[in-house]
């Protein structure tokens, strides 16, 4: 679900226009927050693509809230990745 | 006097947005009776690296048709506005047009244009602006905001740019409209097919959720395409958000 990128931010790995696990992802998110009105892309409200922590990226965006994505020099990532329990997910703060 | 105000990076991730700040501004304006704002529109500039923007990089405009007078003390009070209501870390950026007293004015829309596409500095926006006539000023931070700023007045002023701040609202909760109701929206200038097929004043459009129009051709147009409801009598539909997020 996640990539790190060139600044070693937790980056949405699937672009701009993956909706329903965009959707699936925020609704496993205990750190959603709608953006304003005016910023939001998608009718239902409950999307990554919607939240005011993701910072749009060239090709997809940047999560801001949950914490960066590291790689192990097996190229696993540490940190969150995909299917784990984002209920339980500590609150990352901002900078 | 028509007047362009547009305002960029005045927000940080927990802060309200600029497009509350561009509305508190109008409505003060209008509450002062220095005149009468238009809608809001937002336009996206551009996204890369080298550009610090907090999370989408998007600037806010709206025209305000102000008495010859009042021209100053609007600058006035919008850039205090900006110093203390803006959001802590943010860079404000404040850029005030007169088109009609604009000579190039295709100078400012192709600064718009270009700020979509390509990293510019403070320095070149500056320059653009003294050589145009143009109020443009910072406001704390980096002061950054101004490139933004500047490229939303001539994104505005272009015409063919951005969407409306705001969902359309009804007075109740209706499912279809006609096109000829739904030109008697206040904010409904255009009701206009994607594909460029005419539309009949009888047709009817099933409303989406938060429906939303866009500025083209200088105007406020609600985008329709051929209905994928079963009810036969709907002959167009309005557009999903994601298919707006072009403009």
């Amino acid at each position: 679900m996640w990539r790190c990128d060139q600044k070693g931010n937790r980056e949405f790995a699937h672009g701009k226009e993956a909706w329903a696990l965009a959707a699936e992802q925020a609704g496993a998110c205990a750190l959603f927050v709608a953006d304003v009105e005016e910023e939001q892309v998608v009718e239902e409200e409950l999307s990554c693509y919607n939240c005011r922590y993701r910072r749009w990226s060239v090709e997809s965006f940047t999560c801001l809230r949950l914490p960066p994505l590291s790689l192990d020099e097996g190229g696993r990532t540490n940190g969150w990745s995909e299917g784990e329990d984002m209920h339980h997910a500590p609150f990352y703060s901002s900078p | 006097m028509r007047i362009a105000i547009s305002i960029d990076d005045t927000d940080n991730l927990e802060s309200r947005g600029t497009g509350e700040i561009a509305s508190l501004i109008a409505e003060e304006l209008q509450q002062r009776g220095w005149g009468s704002c238009s809608y809001i529109t937002r336009h996206q500039l551009y996204v890369h690296p080298d550009i610090p923007y907090t999370s989408h990089n998007s600037a806010m405009c709206f025209f305000a048709d102000v008495g010859e007078g009042w021209l100053e003390p609007v600058i006035e009070y919008v850039s205090e506005f900006l110093e203390k209501e803006s959001a802590p870390g943010s860079d404000p950026g404040l850029c005030v047009a007169v088109p009609a007293r604009m000579a190039a004015r295709n100078e400012l829309i192709g600064f718009g244009r270009r700020a979509k596409r390509e990293v510019i500095g403070m320095d070149e926006a500056y320059d653009l602006a003294r050589r145009l006539g143009v109020h443009l000023s910072q406001h704390g931070g980096t002061g950054q905001g101004v490139i933004g700023a500047l490229a939303g007045a001539g994104l505005r002023m272009s015409g063919n740019d951005g969407r409306l701040k705001g969902a359309l609202e009804f007075a109740q909760p209706y499912r279809m409209l006609r096109v000829d109701e739904l030109l008697q929206h206040p904010v409904v200038d255009v009701v206009k097919s994607v594909t460029g097929e005419a539309l009949k004043d009888e047709d009817l459009v099933v409303l989406g959720e938060k429906p939303k129009t866009v500025l083209l051709d200088g105007a406020s147009v609600l985008l329709v395409a051929a209905s994928q409801s079963s009810d036969a009598k709907a002959r167009w539909q309005t557009l999903h958000r994601k298919q707006l997020k072009a403009y």
